[in-house]
């Protein structure tokens, strides 16, 4: 499902405007990224936890060339379903 | 930092940003994980723009895989935009790195900096390293070469070698071999000296001519002049013998046939002349030695025919200053006759009025041509026969 029939149907479940329903969920992703920024979990009750890990500056060795790369700091984000979300997929 | 938002706190800032109510918020955060939860559990990929994709997995313990979207990597991590990924050296070790990550854990890329002293930054370190091997061989300068000399080799650039050489050898060598080396220095000056002055003038040289000109002399010039040189030879013969002329209108030839013709003539008669000089005499002094004056008047008898014939044909030569017309006035008395010349050399002259110096022409006799009974005549059908001749020519 792309982004605008998810958006087209969560207006229809809020009964709003499809455009005020993307503008939330442009809001909504601007929270996950000001939160996640600043490595806090979003946790959503029956859903689950959006976590973020800083992973510090490291070096990658390539082992066919022998090249050392020194990476920058980066922070990944991840989603960790919660038990009602993981049983609710699981049809169980 | 390290927070965890809780439903309450997430709805505060969603109602915040969104400009709305937090039942609004709350509504609408309710009905996003309904319907996600809803589409994934029908196996069907989500994909939220700002936030990822969610989609389903057999492969972990997790059974929903989320991989977050550019747009948020890139605003997640925007602290951290200005760094790339740098390749180390290999002298650089984790060892080297990690003191720096304690004060500041954000700034990566100065670690390498102050530690690589040995390795990566040499030019700063030498200098000292220079100074010490002069300070030591001078207590000891009977065995400072090798000891000395191998040391700053390897490590140090091969620049400040030659600086810390030329001091410690005269250190050195006053002790052990004072004579040559003291020859060596004293001859060294004088060699020196005289390299000098010769430079000298030889720059002093140098600096009278400019450079330009220098490069400029030795080929330009010499092409020049010798292209000058052949312009000026061939304009100079062009107006003297005039080449193009002769190419185009063979005159000379003509003249020489002309010439050689003549010369045939002259040389058959007087060949003749002799043989009846050669042969008179033999037959007659048989005869009377009286008459041995005879042959003269018959040798003049036989070469008055001769001139008679060259009466008849006479030859003048067109100069510079001498022109058909000079030649008519010279030969019948009349400028205006010169049509006469110029019809009997019809072979050789072409335009009266571009006749070559050289041109031998004939003369013919007046009365070739002047059949008019009066003068007046002559002159008028000359001048016709001229305006005539003129008229093809112009």
């Amino acid at each position: 499902m792309d982004n605008k029939t998810f958006t087209s149907r969560l207006a229809r479940a809020l009964d709003i405007d499809p455009k005020d329903a993307a503008e939330r969920l442009e809001a909504f992703a601007a929270v996950i990224a000001e939160r996640t920024a600043d490595l806090d979990t979003i946790a959503i009750p029956g859903f689950g936890n959006f976590t973020s890990t800083k992973h510090e500056e490291s070096i990658s060795t390539d082992l066919a060339t022998g090249r050392r790369m020194l990476l920058p700091p980066q922070i990944t984000v991840d989603f960790v379903p919660g038990s009602m979300l993981k049983k609710k997929v699981r049809h169980e | 930092m390290n927070k965890i938002i809780t439903l309450p706190s997430l709805v505060a800032l969603l109602a915040e940003k969104a400009g709305i109510t937090h039942a609004e918020a709350e509504q609408f955060i309710n009905a996003f994980t309904t319907l996600t939860g809803d589409v994934l559990a029908s196996a069907e990929q989500i994909k939220i723009k700002g936030i990822g994709t969610f989609h389903l997995s057999d492969i972990g313990s997790s059974p929903i895989v989320f991989m977050p979207d550019p747009d948020l990597a890139a605003k997640v991590n925007e602290p951290f935009s200005f760094f790339e990924a740098v390749e180390l050296n290999d002298g650089v070790t984790e060892e080297m790195l990690a003191p720096a990550d304690q004060p500041a854990a954000e700034l990566p890329e100065p670690e390498p900096e102050p530690q690589p002293e040995h390795e990566h930054e040499p030019e700063t370190e030498p200098e000292p390293a220079i100074e010490i091997p002069e300070q030591e061989p001078v207590p000891s300068p009977e065995i400072p070469e090798p000891e000395a000399e191998p040391a700053p080799q390897p490590e140090i650039e091969p620049e400040p070698q030659p600086q810390a050489e030329p001091e410690i050898p005269e250190q050195e060598a006053e002790p052990e071999a004072d004579t040559p080396v003291h020859e060596e220095i004293n001859n060294a000056p004088e060699e020196t000296v005289n390299n000098v002055v010769d430079n000298e003038e030889v720059t002093a040289q140098e600096d009278d001519d400019n450079a330009p000109y220098n490069s400029f002399f030795p080929t330009y010039w010499v092409i020049w002049a010798a292209v000058v040189g052949i312009l000026i030879g061939f304009a100079i013969g062009f107006f003297t013998h005039d080449p193009v002329m002769d190419a185009f209108f063979p005159i000379e030839t003509e003249i020489i046939s002309d010439e050689a013709e003549a010369e045939e003539n002259t040389v058959a008669a007087l060949d003749s002349i002799i043989e009846e000089i050669t042969t008179t005499p033999a037959q007659q002094a048989d005869t009377v030695a009286e008459t041995k004056p005879a042959p003269q008047p018959e040798v003049q008898s036989q070469a008055q025919p001769e001139p008679a014939a060259a009466e008849t044909e006479v030859y003048d030569t067109i100069t510079k200053s001498c022109f058909l017309t000079t030649l008519a006035y010279k030969h019948y008395g009349k400028k205006d006759y010169w049509v006469y010349i110029y019809m009997d050399n019809t072979d050789k002259i072409r335009n009266p009025d571009m006749v070559r110096p050289g041109t031998r022409v004939r003369i013919p006799p007046k009365s070739k041509y002047a059949t008019a009974p009066t003068e007046e005549e002559n002159l008028r059908a000359a001048r016709n026969k001229a305006a005539e001749i003129y008229r093809k020519y112009k």
